[in-house]
């Protein structure tokens, strides 16, 4: 997946009942700043990559506020164009 | 004249053998710089609406770029453009390899090709000269054996070669241009116009004309930006491990691998295909391009395992894997390789074929098709002897074949019926390439709009922060995506100017730079742009010409329609449509018709393509 897996591992994490995608992504951003530099611009998605929701992307899966719940599998995949 | 051009153009007659060499001057290269835009200057100065893709008068321009034969990575790209078939529009491709920078060191900055040959010949182009030979004897071989029997007659080593195949010989309408090992200008039926010139192959060898530069202590700087630049881009990595295959399986994932002529969006044998399986299992060589930074992204590649075991060829880009695995249910590797190549071969686009082939099967497997019709073809899902066959066929207008020799579009219409409705093309001819671009609605909407006969705008996502505007957040938005395409425009019509490949040189911060260190010409970013997007214009008014309207710029039914399962299940581009078109075209700076307002047209230099 290229350089976005050098800035997160593949990880498990506990989250607060009720947390949101974006939510996630905030955390996962304070705790691995480099990703978080590229994962938000000015406080806002950067776009930078796309995010699936167990089988489905994100944005047709309920968008960022979507809560998660117990055994959701996020995906951060970067760009990909073939030539 | 700047550094970086020979100021120079050899003009080719065929009518009448003729060879002349032109100077284009300082006026025309500082308004279309080279490469596609020098092509597109004569396009549209010497291509009128009454001519036709296959009329004598028709032009084919093969140009380099002012960076090519220099040591920017990647400049050996060759861009051509012409009227083309399957749009019956403007038609400009772009391949890599050498032919760019051995037509400058030649002494030449592109080639301008019109008439038609009374016999069959080929260009040789050699130390600041040029003949046309016979190549009676080159045909019916396929674009590899072109270039073999080339070079050996030549006597030349460094030589660059690109051919048509049997598909042009036979001008079907998606036949290619391919050179250089497979390196193709695949895109709106390239390879048909030369066949209909009766013009084989055109070989440059590399010549003795220094291409000097401006500033080259400048140009060394830029040159390591470059490799800085996509050695921290994470998908150059991936390709530079992997090659462009590498990408497949994170295409599947995000629903954008194209999977039985869009039937699904899954398949988890993706990884028995993809670039990791390729670099894994069999062996490649490297074969890089002119001055390649990327030195593991193209490779020659010999199948050890299976079948086809001993095969030797390309290794195929994904576009290939996709083409001839995923999209006709095919997860067999050594197959694929032999598929993939023996489009190329051929001198097919290979996102054409795509589509041919899924759709085929698709018929096959509704019954609407049998092998009473296919002449006892078995185009069940994934039947890898059947595809050849058919591919067979269809570069030389035989049996069931030539029903798709005009390409998908044409034969489902003249098929009719239901196997009209589950064809993937664009209502204007051109090809989706080798994605399912409902889950890419940048890339759909661009392959739509486009005027090139393929993407004109995306492909790999310009970084439109660089312009100043936002970035797409959600790839479903309409509004997003209009907007983005339209402020990202001329990006990589800039790219294909200058004449670089966009996996190894990217930022147009960089590349003004770049040109400027070459050639002293100073642009601003804003400028590069521009430059671009008067490229974009000139090329709309082209097509509006030629009589293409908004009415054809969507996709068919099945190429617009909502995917089923997979991670885009439930997208419905077709239903924001209307609206995403008119926002574009707005923020184009054109009218509800697609037409550039005059004041588009003015702000671009274009003030003579004003409709009085």
């Amino acid at each position: 997946m290229g350089a976005l897996a050098d800035l997160l591992p593949a990880l498990a994490v506990t989250l607060p009942a009720g947390t949101t995608a974006d939510g996630l992504l905030r955390i996962l951003a304070r705790d691995y700043p480099t990703f978080g530099a590229v994962a938000f611009q000015e406080g806002k998605f950067s776009g930078a990559f796309q995010v699936v929701l167990d089988d489905q992307l994100l944005d047709l899966a309920g968008g960022w506020e979507r809560a998660l719940v117990d055994g959701d599998v996020v995906m951060f995949l970067p760009p990909f164009a073939g030539g | 004249m700047p550094h970086g051009y020979m100021d120079r153009i050899l003009r080719v007659n065929l009518n009448t053998g003729t060879l002349t060499d032109e100077v284009p001057g300082q006026g025309v290269l500082r308004n279309w710089l080279g490469g596609t835009g020098l092509g597109v200057h004569y396009l549209l100065t010497e291509v009128g609406p009454e001519i036709t893709w296959d009329h004598p008068e028709n032009r084919v321009i093969l140009a380099a770029g002012p960076l090519a034969g220099t040591r920017v990575p990647g400049s050996g790209v060759l861009s051509a453009v012409t009227r083309g078939p399957m749009t019956g529009g403007a038609c400009s491709t772009q391949a890599n390899g050498f032919f760019g920078a051995y037509i400058k060191t030649c002494g030449y900055d592109g080639v301008i090709v019109q008439g038609i040959a009374p016999d069959w010949v080929y260009l040789y182009v050699h130390d600041g000269q040029a003949e046309l030979r016979d190549a009676s004897h080159l045909l019916g071989l396929d674009t590899w054996e072109v270039e073999d029997a080339v070079k050996a007659e030549l006597g030349h080593k460094q030589i660059s070669v690109f051919a048509i195949g049997p598909a042009g010989e036979n001008r079907v309408r998606f036949a290619a241009l391919v050179g250089d090992r497979g390196h193709v200008a695949g895109h709106n039926g390239i390879g048909a116009v030369l066949g209909n010139k009766r013009l084989k192959a055109v070989a440059v060898a590399r010549g003795n004309q220094p291409v000097t530069v401006q500033d080259p202590a400048a140009l060394a700087e830029c040159i390591q930006g470059f490799k800085d630049t996509v050695q921290a881009a994470g998908q150059t990595r991936t390709i530079a491990d992997y090659g462009t295959g590498g990408v497949s399986a994170g295409l599947e994932k995000i629903g954008a691998l194209p999977v039985r002529n869009l039937t699904t969006n899954l398949f988890p044998e993706v990884t028995k295909i993809d670039g990791q399986y390729l670099r894994s299992h069999f062996q490649v060589k490297p074969h890089p391009c002119w001055a390649c930074t990327l030195r593991y992204h193209c490779h020659l590649i010999t199948v050890t395992e299976g079948p086809y075991a001993g095969y030797v060829g390309e290794e195929p880009e994904y576009e290939g894997l996709a083409a001839t695995g995923s999209n006709i249910g095919l997860a067999e590797a050594g197959a694929v390789v032999m598929l993939s190549n023996l489009v190329d071969r051929l001198g097919m686009d290979i996102n054409e074929a795509a589509w041919v082939l899924g759709w085929a099967m698709e018929c096959f497997a509704k019954g609407i098709f049998t092998k009473a019709n296919t002449g006892g073809l078995d185009l069940t899902w994934g039947n890898a002897e059947a595809a050849r066959d058919l591919l067979l066929q269809v570069a030389n207008r035989r049996g069931f074949g030539a029903l798709l020799s005009d390409g998908v579009k044409a034969a489902a219409e003249r098929t009719g019926g239901k196997a009209q409705e589950i064809a993937v093309y664009t209502e204007k001819g051109a090809s989706p390439r080798g994605h399912d671009h409902r889950a890419v609605w940048s890339e759909m909407l661009d392959t739509c709009v486009s005027s090139t006969g393929t993407i004109q705008d995306t492909g790999g996502s310009p970084d439109a922060r660089q312009y100043g505007y936002e970035p797409i957040t959600n790839p479903f938005d309409w509004q997003q995506v209009a907007r983005y395409n339209a402020h990202v425009s001329g990006h990589r019509q800039f790219q294909d100017t200058v004449g670089v490949c966009r996996f190894t040189v990217d930022g147009m911060g960089l590349m003004v730079q770049a040109l400027e260190a070459a050639t002293g010409l100073h642009l601003t970013t804003e400028e590069g742009l521009q430059v671009g997007k008067r490229i974009v214009n000139a090329l709309r008014v082209f097509n509006l010409r030629c009589g293409i309207t908004r009415a054809v710029e969507r996709p068919s039914f099945r190429y617009g329609s909502i995917p089923v399962d997979g991670p885009a299940r439930g997208a419905d581009i077709a239903a924001v449509w209307e609206q995403m078109v008119s926002l574009y075209y707005e923020t184009m700076g054109w009218d509800q018709t697609g037409r550039p307002l005059p004041e588009t047209l003015a702000g671009l230099g274009l003030e003579a393509m004003i409709q009085r």
